[in-house]
């Protein structure tokens, strides 16, 4: 049930306990970004571990939050109760790294191996239905490293069932892997890490297609995710904290299963690694 | 009790209702390695270190007077207050260390302990004594392990069995748990960056928010030599540093969730989650400041 004051709220953790924290450290990350791209954390070793977007070929693959196969966010809770992102609190300590802006993700659907080579339709096969939410945003992540530039078409499902929907995506294939492709990159792509809809769309619920406009080499995953709250580094070796509540006026909701990790907008200049260490706090009532 | 306002707060604290407890605390002779937490309470330094006195396997409670009936090594924050309640107003944390940054220190008020544990065998091991909690139900409780005695190289997982908050019996860690091989005194070891480590706490079994009681333990593999401590504790605050030479300073009061409770005979000691590779023998030190009414 919702959260019905801030009496209820500090109950939860002074008094029933009903919280818990769960702390990340990732020892490396995506490496030697340049200034202004959006980079996925989830790709870097550490504690969540290593997101390698495991699944067939263009097959609808749904992620699920088990162990710490990304950020755990506690136990299991009671059928009627609902879980929140209390607060979140994250450094890092290296200096090329800030400013930068954090944003945290429930990934939810993810389409492994879209192939670089191609300049075929890439079908994308609907195994699995997108879990927790009824839509989201798509990024396209790099896999395995390319060479150039170039464009695709990604033909999609939108938030209200409508299948055929369509968009041009800018891609960058010659970042590292880790890298958000999706992200900005050439003079046109807005500064975003999430793929522009076509107009009047909101969400995607799946991925029908997408072809590329030039061979590139390399691969991709696409990305289904729904972002739940954003923060800003400021600077190396401060602790950014943030209490959504407070801060932002909202109690962000962490559905069952939630599949946590980290993308991230980095402002400075080439970086070899992470680390950053932080944690989530979460309540549920 | 507690304050029914500011002007109540300032009026109790300027009657002589209040507590400053500075600390320090040291690494030790390993040193900390990054992305692990560490029990500073069994750390040397003031207050002295816990070295988890008692019978093998057998509950021991700690307090504030007392400590664990050997060592009174929880920071001392004004003895008993009831019928008012304690509450933390404001803490601060420094190390003038480089390596000792970034870094986290959590306070617990630890419930106690089952010392002795073996890493060294597969049998079952079962807990002994019923704990006397400050909490009700153990609402809020959580439990961590702590090296007592270095371990050896061998990969081994832990299992446990415990009652939940709800008084039920035979819960166990809802995923594999692993602790880390040549854990050294001091290292809270389900904690680090491999696969399957947690930390600073134990995860809990579905629907769980508290822990009342262990009756057993068991790890998956032998691994000579090696003993630890399970603990637990319910999580007070916490407070990051973040750059040497700057104390790190956090107002209780005015910051939501505000004003944590203290409640009397707490045995308080800090957590320390490593943001470096922490060189061995660095001092960090700190205060925490209380008040009642």
């Amino acid at each position: 049930m919702p959260m019905q004051s801030v009496r209820a709220l500090a109950a939860t953790i002074e008094d029933t306990g009903e919280t818990w924290t769960s702390w990340f450290y990732k020892t490396g990350g995506p490496s030697n970004a340049g200034a202004k791209r959006w980079l996925d954390a989830s790709m870097g070793a550490g504690t969540p571990k290593y997101n390698a977007y495991v699944g067939s070929q263009g097959e609808a693959t749904a992620l699920v939050g088990t162990r710490n196969n990304s950020i755990y966010v506690g136990p299991g809770i009671d059928a009627g109760k609902t879980r929140y992102l209390h607060s979140v609190q994250m450094i890092c300590a290296i200096a090329n790294l800030a400013p930068s802006t954090w944003m945290l993700l429930d990934y939810l659907l993810c389409y492994p191996l879209i192939d670089g080579d191609s300049t075929d339709q890439q079908d994308m096969v609907q195994t699995d239905a997108i879990p927790r939410y009824a839509s989201g945003q798509v990024m396209i992540v790099c896999t395995t490293p390319a060479v150039t530039d170039a464009q695709a078409t990604m033909i999609y499902t939108n938030e209200a069932g409508v299948a055929g929907r369509s968009t041009q995506v800018n891609l960058r294939f010659q970042n590292q892997v880790g890298h958000i492709l999706s992200g900005p990159n050439t003079a046109q792509a807005p500064l975003t890490p999430f793929v522009t809809l076509q107009s009047g769309d909101a969400g995607v619920k799946s991925i029908e297609s997408i072809t590329l406009a030039t061979p590139l080499g390399g691969f991709a995953a696409a990305v289904i995710v729904q972002p739940v709250t954003t923060w800003t580094i400021p600077d190396n070796n401060l602790f950014c904290e943030v209490n959504p509540f407070k801060d932002k006026a909202v109690l962000p909701e962490i559905r069952n299963g939630a599949y946590l990790n980290l993308i991230y907008l980095q402002l400075g200049a080439a970086v070899t690694a992470l680390p950053i260490m932080g944690h989530l706090q979460f309540v549920w009532s | 009790m507690g304050f029914s306002s500011l002007d109540d707060l300032i009026s109790e604290i300027t009657s002589g209702k209040f507590n400053r407890q500075d600390w320090q605390k040291s690494t030790g002779a390993n040193g900390f390695a990054v992305g692990r937490w560490y029990d500073f309470g069994a750390a040397a330094g003031f207050p002295v270190a816990n070295a988890f006195a008692g019978t093998a396997l057998a509950w021991r409670t700690c307090d504030e007077a007392t400590g664990n009936g050997t060592q009174i090594f929880g920071m001392p924050h004004g003895g008993l207050v009831t019928p008012d309640t304690k509450h933390v107003l404001n803490t601060m944390a420094l190390s003038a260390v480089a390596t000792a940054v970034p870094g986290v220190l959590m306070f617990v008020d630890l419930q106690g302990y089952w010392p002795g544990i073996q890493t060294n065998t597969v049998a079952v091991q079962a807990l002994t004594g019923i704990p006397a909690l400050r909490y009700a139900n153990g609402a809020g409780c959580r439990l961590y392990t702590v090296c007592t005695t270095g371990t050896g190289a061998s990969a081994q997982n832990i299992a446990l069995s415990y009652t939940d908050q709800g008084g039920v019996a035979g819960n166990t860690l809802p995923i594999t748990v692993a602790m880390t091989a040549s854990a050294v005194p001091t290292h809270i070891h389900h904690s680090g960056t491999a696969a399957n480590n947690y930390g600073p706490f134990l995860p809990l079994a579905s629907g769980d928010s508290g822990v009342q009681n262990v009756a057993s333990v068991t790890m998956s593999g032998a691994n000579t030599p090696g003993t630890f401590a399970l603990c637990l504790a319910r999580p007070l605050f916490q407070i990051p540093i973040s750059i040497a030479g700057v104390a790190a300073e956090r107002d209780l009061v005015n910051q939501l969730p505000s004003l944590p409770r203290v409640m009397d005979g707490a045995c308080v000691v800090p957590l320390f989650f490593a943001g470096a590779a922490t060189a061995a023998n660095t001092p960090i030190m700190g205060a925490v400041e209380l008040g009642w009414g």
